[in-house]
């Protein structure tokens, strides 16, 4: 094995993690990292040594996420979101917020931890499926609307209600899971 | 009603759960001159969707670093 070989293999678990969060499909995700370790791999000219491997190999990476999601889009478009009593939950019926003492005070400092981001993740993991892919569309892939409503096969409304969804429920986990009476 | 309480009503009559979406799809779009002046009006009053607004901003943020950590990170 080529010595570029085995630091694009070194890499191979992180490309999975991210590939994983973003397809929620075991399967979809290795296809994904395996197209991109052979594109990587065939054509180790186009990686210039100006940024770090990593980077390179993550722009690749989100190409090969969006082709999988459009080949499998038909599956996606198949299962809705069904998750109409958020609403219900986070708010009380006049409205309001039903724990309106959520206060992260200065949040910044937990971006300075590691432990942080594990917790972040599975906050994003535990979203509903629907709401996961497009929060990661947008917020990781940086996709813009028109792209991901493309590829989900959904309206620009449908895309505004999921990630508002996604949002609240992202506020309560980490709520939950790091910001309630920890002293961090 | 008077025209003043009629107004007053449309413009403070939003609830949390209304703004909040205005909220995320601030991030999203820009919301028309209506739906600014609600929400304007709604976050000079209620310290829960103020806080909402930062969280959503944060949260925003904190992805952005999540990807740095994929993209490059030591």
């Amino acid at each position: 094995m080529s010595d570029f070989a085995r630091q694009v293999e070194v890499l191979r678990p992180q490309l999975l993690r991210f590939a994983r969060a973003q397809l929620r499909n075991d399967a979809w995700a290795e296809d994904a990292v395996s197209d991109t370790v052979l594109a990587a791999l065939e054509r180790p000219q186009s990686f210039s040594g100006g940024s770090q491997l990593k980077t390179w190999l993550v722009g690749i990476l989100k190409h090969k996420l969006i082709d999988q999601l459009r080949r499998h889009t038909r599956e996606i478009a198949s299962s809705p979101d069904e998750d109409d009593g958020l609403e219900d939950l986070v708010f009380v019926p006049d409205g309001h917020f039903r724990d309106r003492e959520q206060d992260w005070g200065n949040p910044e400092s937990a971006l300075g931890e590691r432990q942080f981001f594990v917790v972040l993740q599975a906050c994003v993991e535990n979203l509903p499926p629907t709401q996961a892919r497009v929060f990661m569309m947008r917020e990781w892939l940086e996709l813009d609307a028109a792209e991901i409503c493309k590829e989900m096969a959904i309206t620009s409304t449908n895309l505004w209600v999921l990630l508002h969804r996604a949002r609240l429920r992202l506020r309560e986990c980490l709520q939950a899971r790091w910001f309630a009476g920890t002293q961090h | 009603m008077s025209m003043f309480k009629k107004l007053k009503k449309r413009i403070f009559g939003r609830s949390c759960r209304q703004v909040s979406r205005l909220i995320s799809d601030m991030q999203e779009r820009p919301l028309g001159a209506w739906d600014r002046l609600c929400l304007r009006m709604h976050l000079n009053i209620c310290d829960t969707c103020t806080r909402y607004e930062k969280q959503v901003k944060f949260m925003h943020r904190a992805m952005g670093r999540w990807k740095s950590y994929s993209d490059g990170e030591p």
